[in-house]
């Protein structure tokens, strides 16, 4: 687990970059704000999970779209979406990270964050799993 | 003509005190009753968001009640002989002396009991043994256990009643009892309010539902801080609370210790959801101007607000604007305590239990404080609340309570005229 924890270390201040935009004003922009290029295996399982809970096409949930806003979503439904989510993609979300996640792109972008599968403009892909280095005793 | 309805008993089994003289003494010092709940026997306290409650310590039902009621209900039906015991007691009603069909029993529960039900579930789904299941499930988990069993005890033959809408359910017993006596059906109803289910399942369906404060696990006295603007959720409580409610005739007649008056009631639902309520307060607004109209008393003299006050972000500011929609200028000048601060969130309980506080705030002149109320919300910030008890003589009290459910109940307590 330290392996992987300090191997995404790049990718964890990228996340933090765009963890700021979610609690900042631009949250009242957040139409405006496209997230960062996503994994489409994720983006697609939680648009499908939306779009069951919805009971519509999944062609049809956008990751701009507001949760409240354009999908009529009240804090309830959010609340068991998440729960739907974690139970996909095997997570805990605490409840100090419920406030960022507004639209969908927001939820994408927190799942690829908590999966370590945040694409970032750095040309190299890290790996999921890293390679132990050779004969240095991790701190 | 209906009957005046007075209040000549009180009783409690609270997380600050079993006990009324203890719990009050504990509440005007501000002192929280919420703690770390130590374990979840056999789940660890690890996969709990959420790790504090209101718990009520070191209770043997026991040591209080005749074993042959106590030993046959769960653990909130206990709480509520407890309280029922005291509340008679300090009445120094004479069963004896009354006639038995005009003495009823009302409950407000708003879970039950969970503690033995959620035991039984887990052991019939474990081990596939329909025919262990205890013979005495069904009585326990019914949730009229607690009515029936006081009525056995004191051999109260009159109407008896369980109210079940959640977090208001003992506004309603209160409200209930009131129109009982009102309308002459009885003399005497022993008003209880009572929940006990700080249980695995349903602790953990109230973190799911992101209802409860989680980041105070580590400072549980700090974690109930309702209009503070640090708040981030109700806190699980349980306890029981119970008033004898008595027309003003009867308790004349025997002479008894009127504390204060029942007035007026309302019961209205938002119809609006199972969870979150109305935003702009109107329904709360129009909830408590209905219970005013029927205590025949205006806005302007009410002079103290036992708010509903669960430490929630959105519930705290509702309530306050329905305050402030309804009082208008004098909303200021109106002295709030939210009793939850002191031991959480008591579901079923927590009508009966704010309305001990109103009941003595009449009778002492004294208003217990709101525990936490560090960094007032602008949003949600009245004048009238305070880290401090308040000494000030109050004439008329608002008792507020709002249920999961959609569900609005408020009460209205005035001064017993000498």
């Amino acid at each position: 687990m330290r392996t992987v924890r300090s191997s995404l270390s790049l990718n964890l201040k990228l996340s933090l970059l765009q963890a700021a935009d979610f609690f900042s004003n631009r949250q009242e922009n957040d139409r405006e704000h496209q997230p960062m290029a996503t994994d489409p295996g994720i983006s697609l399982k939680i648009r499908t999970a939306l779009a069951e809970y919805l009971k519509r096409d999944s062609a049809t949930i956008l990751t701009t779209q507001h949760l409240r806003d354009d999908l009529g979503l009240d804090s309830m439904a959010v609340i068991e979406l998440l729960y739907r989510i974690e139970e996909a993609f095997d997570l805990q979300i605490p409840d100090q990270d419920l406030v960022g996640l507004t639209n969908v792109g927001h939820v994408v972008s927190y799942v690829e964050k908590r999966l370590g599968k945040t694409a970032s403009p750095a040309p190299t892909k890290k790996p999921a799993k890293p390679s132990k280095p050779k004969g240095k005793k991790k701190s | 003509m209906r009957s005046r309805v007075v209040v000549t008993g009180l009783g409690i089994v609270s997380p600050i005190g079993i006990g009324v003289s203890d719990f009050w003494k504990a509440a005007l010092a501000g002192q929280s009753g919420i703690s770390a709940i130590t374990s979840f026997d056999p789940f660890p306290m690890d996969g709990y968001r959420s790790k504090v409650a209101g718990q009520v310590r070191d209770f043997a039902v026991e040591r209080f009640v005749d074993s042959a009621h106590g030993e046959r209900v769960d653990r909130y039906a206990q709480f509520a002989l407890v309280a029922a015991k005291e509340a008679l007691a300090d009445s120094g009603l004479q069963m004896a002396k009354e006639n038995p069909h005009r003495v009823g029993v009302i409950v407000g529960a708003g879970m039950g009991g969970m503690v033995m039900g959620e035991r039984e579930i887990t052991q019939l789904y474990q081990q596939q043994k329909p025919h262990r299941v205890h013979p005495n499930f069904i009585p326990v988990i019914t949730l009229n256990s607690a009515s029936g069993i006081i009525a056995m005890a004191y051999g109260a033959k009159g109407p008896n009643l369980t109210i079940s809408t959640a977090c208001s359910s003992s506004a309603h017993a209160l409200g209930q009892a009131l129109h009982c006596i009102r309308e002459g059906r009885a003399d005497v109803v022993i008003t209880v309010g009572a929940d006990s289910s700080i249980t695995p399942l349903v602790f953990a369906g109230f973190c799911s539902l992101r209802a409860l404060s989680s980041k105070f696990n580590d400072r549980p006295e700090k974690a109930s801080r309702p209009f503070d603007r640090l708040r981030d959720g109700f806190i699980m409580g349980e306890g029981a609370g119970t008033l004898i409610l008595e027309s003003a005739a009867h308790a004349k007649k025997r002479k008894a210790r009127v504390y204060a008056e029942i007035a007026g009631y309302a019961a209205t639902s938002e119809a609006y959801h199972m969870v979150i309520p109305r935003e702009d307060g109107l329904e709360v607004a129009h909830t408590m101007r209905l219970a005013l109209a029927d205590a025949g008393v205006t806005p302007a003299q009410v002079d103290y607000i036992n708010a509903h006050a669960t430490s929630t972000t959105i519930g705290d500011a509702v309530e306050v604007r329905a305050i402030r929609r309804l009082f208008k200028s004098r909303a200021d000048k109106i002295a709030i305590s939210a009793t939850k601060s002191l031991i959480g969130h008591t579901l079923g309980a927590a009508g009966a239990i704010g309305g001990i506080a109103s009941v003595l705030a009449l009778h002492t002149g004294q208003i217990h404080p709101t525990a936490n109320y560090d960094d007032p919300d602008p949003a949600c910030a009245l004048a009238g609340l305070s880290r401090s008890a308040q000494e000030r003589r109050v004439k008329v009290v608002l008792l507020n309570a709002f249920g999961f459910g959609s569900n609005n109940a408020a009460v209205v307590l005035k001064q017993a005229t000498r």
